[in-house]
């Protein structure tokens, strides 16, 4: 049997989710913060249920990185258009 | 330990695995991933006498470091009750069960042909989050191929 790799997207994990949550009419904030809901749940929902939650906190963490990464590149350019510009002037008023 | 060296582990011994004539690998290893630091998997074995063994992991990133650990573990094997459509082995954890180690929705505990938990204080001689998934699967065969109790082949020690 030939293994597969799944590679999962922040919807494909939203997806999943949100099916737990109508199975079970529970959020998914409830689901963590409660032991007593989840042991009387069955253990592979609980398996997958908690490992989607984990996967989805992994893809958002992931997201912000890039994001934060994307916001310094922009105030540097900022920055760099800013000199530019000021080098224009400097050559215009000369 | 991130994903590509958790894969490259996993490859390495599951190529040196020495699957028994009477049993197939019927679906997986699948590795379901988001990110280098968080995935899960899923692997299915199958043997002629309707036992199956079910292997589930998820693993997380360790809270502040760039590495994974494994979280959740769900090793089982036991006789095979129904198929779903995929002809997945279906499981209960209600239904009967040969061996099992899991820490799904609890702590880390044996079954031991049934529902009863036995938990690490009253097992010797084997810490329970020391087996790994090829030491169960080996364990399995072993047990099958010499009739061998489960505690002979694995080492422990019910107290």
């Amino acid at each position: 049997m030939a293994s597969k790799e799944i590679y999962l997207s922040i919807s494909d994990v939203e997806e999943a989710l949100s099916a737990f949550e109508k199975k079970y009419k529970i959020s998914s904030n409830v689901f963590m913060s409660d032991p007593g809901t989840r042991a009387a749940l069955p253990e592979d929902d609980v398996f997958e249920w908690t490992a989607y939650i984990d996967h989805r906190n992994a893809l958002q963490e992931v997201y912000q990185e890039l994001h934060r990464e994307y916001l310094d590149k922009l105030s540097v350019s900022d920055e760099d258009t800013n000199i530019l510009k000021g080098n224009s002037k400097l050559c215009l008023a000369a | 330990m991130d994903y590509l060296e958790f894969r490259r582990q996993f490859d390495a011994e599951h190529h040196t695995l020495v699957i028994p004539a009477d049993c197939q690998e019927i679906a997986g290893p699948d590795f379901m991933i988001a990110t280098q630091y968080s995935w899960h998997l899923k692997w299915y074995l199958k043997f002629a006498d309707n036992k199956f063994v079910r292997i589930w992991e998820h693993h997380n990133k360790i809270a502040g470091l760039q590495d994974a650990r494994r979280l959740k573990l769900a090793y089982h094997y036991g006789p095979i009750h129904g198929l779903d459509k995929d002809g997945i082995p279906l499981y209960g954890s209600e239904k009967p069960v040969d061996f099992r180690l899991d820490n799904s929705a609890l702590k880390i505990h044996l079954h031991l042909g049934g529902p009863e938990h036995i938990y690490q204080e009253n097992v010797e001689k084997l810490d329970l989050t020391s087996l790994d998934m090829f030491t169960f699967v080996r364990g399995i065969f072993k047990h099958r191929s010499t009739g061998r109790d489960f505690d002979k082949v694995f080492g422990f020690k019910i107290v």
